[in-house]
């Protein structure tokens, strides 16, 4: 991370007599095995693997990712070069498959395995229909068992054994604040390596010391294990030098190094003259720039250099010598050295296409189960190249589920933008250190999200030459038209769309289409929409400015940002302009004669969304269209008696879904399937995690909408568990807010005082059709409709109930409240009109507050009787009571979404119910008995249910992580049917159920 | 290693070969040369109407006349370059508080004149030794 100046930075930074000295150092790869080949491959293409013979050194030093040099004579490379695909064994290597090499070249073949951890491909394979990775690597468990990415810090290290010393100690490993990752799992231990270091502070540490008392290139490894027993090793280097052996000094560096935000790294131009050294710097080198810098003037000279990583402030620029430029004439000769980050190579390699498509359950490399774009961009890393082995890749931490990554064949750096810019707007950056970096442009954070460093405080002081600051007052982009979807955890999206400003264009400007974007919510895509405009319409353009510090603690990547203020006196229009800066580019410069290090800056002003509104989906009944009038009011309809509402398949129920505490709504489609084998994945698009683990109520209508609610008292709206009620048009479907506290205040002309959601039922007979209460501390007030068109009925119920329940069956709404004093209130089928009122003790018992219809009948069970645990029944909507039908009925005190905790089938004749004693019971006669559900475990928590559509099919869940279904009505041993749930929720604690599908 | 005198050294190492000018022309009246210090190579005027030092302090010896046999001893440590490393101890713009400028002592470019001297009879007019990149060595006390 970007480290803030201190009070002691600013200091040297304003300081007189700055200057540095320059040195470059190129690595010469070490040999560690040579060979010849045995025999010529069967032809040129498509070579994965060679004999060879005649091997000298040791074997068991060629590690994977080194290189292989093929050439005519001794330690020659000019056949070509390979990489090293896996560790060899005796008389063969495995090498990248490749088809460049002419082995036919008669004579000796001379093949030399040298150190030289380089920027790769790895091709894929396909036989048949399998696919495979870097030629033989078949797929297993590597997109469900991660392995560790080792983020082990800058590619070099430079150490310097100052006069008198014989020794120095350098610094390994990353900067503070980051460590190695994986994906599902953590990391476990860490093991570094050297064989030419003296010793290390610890082996096992993040970030040790290393202790060298010889100069020249070390190669140093690192061994990171992860808890799920994968390891994955990195390889850096250390880079030592002395005053008697001096790196190439830099003859000339008219631009120095330029670090680029579209570029996405540096590039750094070295003129030498002629040295004898120069001729043993090999192609495609890797070189470190480095300085030793001074701040302060006369006896006040102090030698240090200032930068954000410990240990890595001296380092300039890490790169790849790419080409060069020859300059001769008689009297002189100089090459000019073209170093370029580790962006380049990856924009010049080619990767082969890579795809995936979100799968619960991989079965081939293309899937890839609750895939973000870190996950896609893990893949392509780890095994389309070998960038995880050489440098750190630091990931965008971004959980947005997406269905697909796919890239044709292309560099694999615009495969990684494929993956992530045009998903999530997230850019692929290299710093000057060889780190990967992927990340939103500050521009395009939300306000709260913008957490990365104001790293200084420029003043003017702090600047020399000329401010240069273009100011546009049109508007490039008239709207911004942005669309996306919101992807579940099973893979499954759903569309939004926001114009900013608005729908009508501004003034100026065309309109600026954003599209195929993954998305939060409605909320996010339409803050996003007001970001984008607000960047492209930026008024303030690339600002230039040249430091007049030697300060190389401000640099373009990772995410950071200066301060400047231009005062209005110093405005030539008249205004101050305050803001934060972005660096989008960095100039080095160097000056031989005088020592001088030139910083040259082009900054960006930060920017604040515009104004942003939802856009509209084509054909969709999004909420983005006007809110819909009330619904007539519905007609008597016929009574269903018996049976269910929906069709019954074959085996289980299709679709289930379940509530758990911590995860949320979790779906599965594939209920049905053998034990074991359900596929359950998260459904809270659009919904916060305080929201989605609140929930306590859950209703699905019959055009498939889902209702959850969050019943109980609204007192702060703020608070996490505030109550509330979202809709999705279908399970997995993004949730949109109907109602909550400031809303529900407002409709109960409550002020600031708490307002109760009591209950929501609804309508089975219609596509949907909902009716709930809210209560204000004297009465029930009634709003029924669907989606955002529900209305007030005006009926006013007078009550000290704060929850209730509610159900409609035969033309009536029935609603009972919770208080010891049982009440009935019996309501027209548009709930205006109060028909009837029961209550205790002439019709209901003392404590029975809880009622549930048989099917869409008007018979009701009354139950959750604490004082002689009866139930009774109800028929013709209140008419008549018959009182005590049933015993035993211990209720548990937990009283959400009660309808799951006494629960009948369609006949009524099946019950099956908690009980306080052993949490679950079921009665096979109208509730006359009730016996323990034997083939259920106790558990320690409330069973819920739900009937699947017939008398005998059932699903339980229990708060103590248990999913059973059964179509014996719990006779025999039910099914587990848990599946996947513990990779969702390891300790689910299960709190709902719903059969969605029968 | 004993402390430095005020006076004017050269050489490649301090511990073993940094020596006077007296030492190193084996006389006892060694003629100073007419020295020069500019505490940086260059500077900025800044934006807020401030002017700040930049690069490395630099320096310059000049004889008006320098034996060419002096010269000679001086070239060895040149050995033919245009520049070397050197370490020298110059008179800086500081004063002491008696109002002497002060010595010190700087790792160095040490740069040989790049031109044709103007050689008269055996000595040479106008002899000129720069110094840049000068890093501070701390004062033996």
């Amino acid at each position: 991370m970007p480290r803030i100046s201190t009070g002691d930075d600013i200091d040297r930074f304003r300081s007189d007599g700055q200057a540095s000295k320059l040195h470059a150092a190129f690595f010469i790869p070490h040999t560690i095995y040579t060979a010849v080949l045995a025999s010529v491959p069967a032809s040129t293409d498509m070579v994965a693997q060679i004999s060879f013979t005649s091997g000298s050194g040791t074997l068991a030093n060629v590690k994977q990712d080194m290189v292989l040099w093929v050439g005519t004579t001794s330690g020659g490379q000019e056949l070509g070069i390979a990489r090293i695909r896996k560790v060899p064994i005796a008389g063969t290597f495995y090498i990248g498959e490749q088809s460049a090499i002419n082995w036919n070249v008669g004579g000796t073949i001379y093949l030399t395995i040298v150190d030289d951890f380089d920027m790769w491909k790895k091709h894929v394979r396909i036989d048949g229909t399998t696919i495979y990775m870097d030629y033989d690597i078949a797929f297993s468990d590597q997109h469900t068992v991660f392995s560790p990415v080792p983020v082990l810090g800058p590619i070099v290290t430079v150490g310097k054994i100052e006069a008198g010393d014989t020794t120095v100690t350098v610094q390994l490993g990353p900067e503070t604040g980051y460590t190695s990752w994986v994906f599902g799992s953590t990391i476990s231990t860490y093991l570094w390596s050297c064989a030419t270091a003296v010793s290390f502070s610890s082996t096992s540490n993040i970030r040790p010391t290393a202790v060298f008392d010889t100069i020249g290139w070390h190669l140093v490894y690192c061994l990171v294990t992860a808890a799920n027993g994968k390891t994955r090793t990195g390889v850096r280097y250390v880079y030592i030098w002395d005053d008697d052996n001096p790196p190439l000094s830099v003859f000339q560096t008219p631009e120095l190094l330029t670090e680029d935000n579209k570029a996405g790294g540096c590039n750094m131009s070295l003129v030498f003259a002629a040295q004898a050294s120069l001729a043993e710097i090999p192609d495609r080198a890797l070189c470190v720039v480095f300085s030793e810098d001074y701040y302060g003037e006369g006896d006040a000279q102090e030698k240090i250099s200032i930068g954000a990583v410990t240990g890595r402030e001296n380092i300039i620029g890490i790169g790849r010598l790419i080409g060069e430029s020859l300059t001769y004439d008689d009297e002189s000769k100089t090459a000019s050295l073209e170093i370029q980050g580790y962006q380049e190579l990856m924009k010049r390699i080619n990767g082969f296409p890579a795809g995936l498509l979100f799968k619960i359950t991989p079965a081939v490399w293309t899937d890839m189960p609750a895939m973000t774009v870190d996950r896609a961009l893990f893949h392509l890393l780890e095994y389309h190249t070998t960038a995880i082995t050489i440098m750190d890749f630091n990931r965008t931490g971004d959980t947005r589920y997406t269905a697909k990554a796919f890239s044709p064949f292309a560099s694999i750096w615009e495969q990684m933008q494929e993956f992530a810019y045009k998903q999530i707007l997230a850019n692929p950056r290299i710093d000057h250190l060889g780190r990967l970096w992927v990340e939103i442009d500050p521009l395009l954070l939300p306000i709260a999200s913008r957490t990365y460093p104001v790293v200084l405080e420029l003043e003017d002081s702090d600047l020399t030459g000329r401010v240069e600051l273009p100011r546009e007052v049109l508007n490039e982009v008239g709207q911004v038209d942005l669309s996306g979807v919101v992807v579940d955890g099973g893979g499954n999206g759903v569309g939004f769309r926001s114009f900013s400003p608005g729908h009508i264009p501004d003034r100026t400007g065309a309109v600026e289409v954003s599209d195929r974007l993954l998305l939060t919510d409605q909320t996010q895509a339409n803050e996003l929409a007001g970001l984008i405009n607000a960047q492209k319409n930026n008024p303030y353009k690339p600002m230039r400015v040249k430091l007049r510090a030697n300060n190389r603690l401000l640099t373009c990547f990772p995410n950071q940002a200066v301060t400047y203020t231009i005062t209005a006196d110093k405005n030539p229009r008249g205004f101050a302009i305050t803001k934060n800066w972005i660096p989008r580019q960095r100039k080095l410069s160097y000056d031989s004669e005088t020592g001088v290090m030139e910083v040259e800056f082009i900054l960006e002003a930060e920017t604040i969304p515009a104004l942003a509104v939802t856009g509209d989906i084509p054909g969709s009944d999004s909420f983005a269209f006007p809110p819909l009038p009330g619904l007539p009011s519905l007609p008597p309809l016929p009574v269903i008696l018996p049976g269910g509402t929906g069709p019954v398949t074959d085996g289980g129920p299709p679709s289930v879904l379940v509530h758990e505490a911590g995860a949320g709504l979790i779906l599965c489609n594939n209920f049905g399937a053998d034990e074991n084998e359900q596929e359950w994945y998260t459904v809270n698009g659009g919904l916060s995690s305080g929201v989605y683990q609140s929930i306590n109520r859950i209703v699905k209508t019959k055009n498939g909408a889902i209702y959850i609610i969050r019943c109980g008292g609204g007192y702060t709206p703020s608070a996490a568990k505030d109550i509330f009620i979202y809709r999705a048009p279908y399970a997995g479907g993004s949730f949109e807010l109907i109602e909550d506290l400031i809303s529900a205040r407002i409709k109960m002309s409550a002020g600031s005082n708490p307002v109760w959601i009591g209950n929501i039922g609804f309508n089975p007979l219609v596509d949907e059709d909902l009716l709930y209460t809210l209560w204000d501390g004297s009465q029930f007030g009634l709003f029924k409709g669907a989606g955002d068109s529900f209305v007030d009925t005006g009926l006013v119920i007078a009550t000290g109930d704060t929850a209730c329940s509610i159900s409609y069956g035969n033309g009536k709404w029935v609603i009972t409240g919770n208080s010891f004093s049982s009440k009935m209130w019996i309501l027209s089928a548009d709930a205006s009109t109060l028909l009837d009122t029961k209550q205790y003790p002439t019709d209901l018992k003392a404590g029975e507050t809880r009622h549930v219809r048989i099917s869409t009948t008007d018979k009701i069970y009354h139950y959750h009787n604490s004082v002689d645990n009866t139930i009774s029944q109800s028929e013709g909507n209140g008419t008549t009571f018959t009182q005590d039908i049933g015993d035993d009925y211990v209720p548990s005190e937990t009283v959400n979404d009660s309808e799951t905790l006494f629960v009948t089938d369609p006949t009524g004749q099946y019950i099956a119910t908690d009980r306080a004693t052993t949490g679950k019971g079921k009665s096979t006669d109208f509730g006359a008995t009730l016996v323990d559900i034997s083939n259920l475990p106790f558990t320690g928590h409330n069973w819920r249910f739900a009937n699947a559509g017939t008398t005998a099919r059932w699903v339980a869940v229990s708060g103590g992580g248990y999913i059973y279904y059964t179509d014996d009505f719990f006779a025999s041993a039910p099914m587990d049917a848990r599946g996947n749930l513990l990779s969702i929720a390891p300790i689910p604690a299960l709190t709902n159920v719903r059969v969605l599908e029968y | 290693m004993a402390p430095w005198s005020s006076t004017f050294y050269i050489g490649t190492d301090l511990d073993t070969d940094f020596d006077t000018l007296n030492t190193l022309f084996e006389v006892s009246d060694a003629i100073d040369p007419d020295a020069t210090f500019s505490p940086f190579a260059a500077f900025n005027d800044n934006i807020d109407g401030s002017r700040s030092g930049i690069g490395f302090p630099m320096a310059t010896w000049k004889w008006a006349a320098r034996q060419d046999t002096r010269i000679e001893i001086l070239q060895a440590f040149w050995d033919g370059a245009l520049s070397v490393p050197l370490y020298i101890r110059t008179l800086t713009n500081r004063l002491d508080i008696y109002n002497a400028r002060i010595y010190r002592t700087f790792l160095c470019q040490a740069l040989w004149p790049p031109k044709g001297e103007d050689k008269q009879a055996s000595a040479t007019l106008g002899f000129e030794l720069e110094f840049r990149h000068l890093i501070l060595q701390d004062e033996i006390t």
